[in-house]
């Protein structure tokens, strides 16, 4: 926890004042919260974000990374959900100028108000091997998505996203690696692992994309597209007494809703060695909330069944963004955990297809 | 090593589940496989165990013989059952956050151009074994393990009495998290019989010395099994006004060598083919070809000069024979001494039939010399 106080030095000699507001914030450009007009009295950093208690409200002001030009997209869907109730995000302040975003030192800013009770991003702090937090989190968002209400702005409908043919694609690149690894004969442990499991996976590509199909991807109406979170990572989520914050949307995509609940049960079953009943409990929880229909199964089914990872390792291998001995144990770590998901998923398989 | 010459060695893909260097007086045999295990990770490998090597000589021709057998090789490994694993997976929600953004179509991405790596290390086992006595024999107590059984058959060729075929090498190593590949290298050979040395007219037999220096470019030769070499194509030349007679073969020579990298197939072939040319002093010859030459190899020196290349000097006899002790029979030169009686006959060709309506037509100088067309037919008759 970094926890710095300046104390404000006035003309003379005068004694230093306790809470007296700070003149700047460790990490954050000195201009930026004149911005918006913040004195702040203390702060608490998290990773990108700070909480800042001042003297009128709490502020949460987050630091944005990714491309620039699709942040507007994000806040402006995290006002259309906050204005239409939803209390899983946060009210966006504008800055003096009138912005929502602020550009100082070739960094991006966007503010917040805080409305949570606990002033602590310590003590919200989400943990995924927490099987509560994980219905609390599933909860929230069955309720976020509840409140799209088909919002789509504008940007997002003039890309086109067609998820068979994406995954398709993604195959597509794992034969090739796997013919240019054969061909050169397999030199590290890593390319030996690939091609030894590649069978394995490749069949869980083909049906990921045969559940596709049967949830009639592209021409059935349940499947509409809506915005999705994208990311479920640790650090961008807030949980207190059971009160789930996502802070964090510029990570945005659109798709069916369904997208964003498959990827956070790929992100935390893992923890839970991919516990069936548990996986049962919490679609249960989501649909408690949010119904899904047979295509919308479907799609979790295939979500669920794609080895995203196998090909994210690959593709780090190739662009050399990772050592090959520390990929060759990850990938060995993610054949050991597929064993496990592939029981879950062959398991539950007959009940999630039940209308 | 001066005037050596110096051949450039290409490297043969290691072939499934056989290998075969062929040679005069010897073959070698290299066997490969592979095996997978189902929901097992391999942690090390113990020790591995003959179960059966068995051969038999199942077609004997001249100079050439078939052998068939089969080689058995329990291989005895640690394992781990998948159940039974924890695998790290603290990363999750970060690379599953990071594949879900890669894999939008908004981020425009290619994959590259692979680039070849290498490793200094191996997560894999690898145990290589010199000789059919290291392996171990089969203890009857414990029967655990993987077995692995591998027929084989090969051609051996050369004169001489055949010797028991020896397990030269073997060599299991861990492929991947569940596979287990065997390599195994049984020579053949036959018991050297040496020509005569003393001179005859008809059967001349000379001792000469072969030195080269094989060079394989990229890869490196940890420890050289053995040099198969074997010729083909003979022919002898002797030019006018020249006393030499020079003696031409097609070689084909084979570096069966041991790769210094693990985990994966270490028993190599690297192969060459050339053309050479022996003169030999032809004042005692007679001046009649050769009926054939033969090149039997008295001895042989393999050292390994540096990483990439293997000097060897070989001691040949080459014989040559102008007389062959096998007669032609009488049957077989019949054709050589009966009179073919040939008959000739002349036969003329029917005239060409007028096309309809040809005689209505202008008559040119073209059908005169149509009807007065004949042809010669000569008849060879073949008579007992």
């Amino acid at each position: 926890m970094d926890y710095i106080m300046r104390y404000r030095q006035y003309p003379g000699s005068r004694d230093i004042q306790q809470n007296s507001p700070l003149t700047s914030v460790e990490g954050l450009p000195e201009q930026l919260l004149a911005y918006y007009d913040i004195k702040p009295r203390s702060f608490k950093r998290r990773d990108n974000y700070w909480l800042i208690d001042s003297d009128r409200e709490k502020y949460i002001i987050v630091e944005d990374s990714g491309e620039i030009g699709l942040l507007p997209v994000a806040l402006g869907w995290q006002n259309h959900l906050f204005s239409s109730g939803c209390r899983q995000v946060l009210q966006i302040k504008k800055a003096k100028t009138g912005k929502e975003l602020l550009e100082l030192e070739d960094r991006v800013f966007h503010t917040a108000v805080w409305t949570q009770a606990s002033s602590s991003l310590e003590t919200g702090v989400y943990e995924g091997q927490k099987t509560a937090h994980l219905f609390a989190v599933v909860t929230a968002l069955a309720k976020l998505h509840g409140y799209n209400n088909g919002y789509l702005p504008a940007v997002a409908r003039e890309i086109s996203i067609f998820w068979p043919r994406i995954i398709q694609e993604r195959l597509t690149e794992l034969i090739t690696c796997k013919h240019i690894f054969k061909e050169n004969k397999a030199r590290t442990d890593f390319e030996k692992i690939f091609l030894e499991s590649f069978d394995f996976f490749y069949d869980q590509g083909q049906e990921s994309l045969q559940n596709m199909v049967l949830a009639g991807y592209g021409s059935n109406p349940q499947l509409q597209d809506t915005m999705l979170i994208n990311s479920f990572m640790a650090k961008d989520i807030f949980l207190d007494n059971e009160e789930v914050l996502f802070l964090n949307l510029s990570k945005w995509g659109f798709g069916p809703g369904v997208m964003d609940i498959s990827l956070f049960l790929n992100s935390y079953m893992p923890l839970h060695k991919w516990d069936m009943k548990l996986l049962r409990e919490l679609i249960e929880q989501y649909i408690k909330h949010k119904t899904l229909a047979i295509e919308e199964r479907h799609l979790l089914l295939a979500q669920l069944r794609f080895p995203s990872r196998y090909w994210l390792y690959v593709y780090q291998y190739c662009n050399d963004q990772e050592k090959a001995p520390v990929l060759a144990e990850k990938l060995k770590s993610y054949l050991q955990e597929c064993y496990w998901r592939d029981l879950c998923l062959d398991n539950i398989e007959g009940w999630l297809r039940k209308e | 090593m001066r005037n050596v010459k110096q051949i450039e060695l290409t490297l043969e893909n290691p072939d499934y589940s056989w290998h075969i260097a062929e040679s005069d007086g010897e073959t070698w045999v290299i066997l490969r496989d592979k095996k997978k295990l189902d929901a097992c990770l391999i942690t090390e490998i113990t020790d591995i165990c003959l179960e059966r090597f068995s051969w038999e000589v199942f077609l004997q021709e001249k100079e050439k013989r078939l052998y068939k057998g089969t080689l058995g090789l329990r291989v005895r490994c640690g394992m781990s059952c998948m159940s039974d694993l924890s695998p790290v997976v603290s990363d999750a929600a970060d690379e599953e956050a990071l594949s879900r953004e890669l894999f939008l179509p908004t981020k425009k991405q290619s994959f590259p151009q692979y680039q070849r790596k290498e490793e200094a290390s191996t997560l894999f086992a690898d145990l290589l074994l010199d000789s059919l006595e290291a392996v171990m024999s089969p203890d009857e107590d414990n029967k655990s393990g993987i077995v692995i059984d591998i027929p084989w058959q090969a051609w051996l060729y050369g004169d001489g009495k055949e010797l028991d075929p020896k397990l030269v090498k073997v060599h299991v190593a861990q492929t991947g998290l569940c596979s287990i590949l065997l390599e195994a290298v049984i020579k053949l050979e036959v018991q050297k019989v040496e020509p005569s040395c003393e001179p005859s007219e008809k059967n001349i037999s000379l001792l000469l010395k072969d030195e080269k220096l094989l060079q394989l470019k990229d890869k490196e030769i940890g420890e050289v099994v053995g040099i198969a070499d074997r010729t083909a194509f003979h022919a002898s030349y002797r030019y006018h006004g020249l006393d030499n007679v020079i003696l031409e073969t097609m070689k084909k020579m084979s570096v069966i060598f041991v790769s210094p990298l693990i985990a994966q197939e270490r028993i190599m072939v690297a192969s060459a083919t050339a053309r050479e040319h022996k003169e030999i002093t032809a004042r005692q010859l007679p001046s009649v070809q050769p009926v054939y030459f033969k090149i039997l190899r008295k001895s042989r020196k393999i050292e390994r000069s540096d990483s990439s290349k293997v000097f060897y000097r070989d001691e040949l006899f080459y014989t040559l024979d102008y007389e062959t002790t096998q007669e032609v029979s009488a049957d077989e030169a019949c054709f050589e001494k009966e009179d073919i009686p040939v008959s000739a006959a002349v036969i003329p060709i029917p005239l060409e039939r007028q096309r309809p309506g040809e005689k209505y037509l202008k008559k040119s100088k073209q059908t005169k010399a149509i009807k007065n067309k004949s042809s010669s037919t000569i008849v060879i008759s073949l008579r007992k």
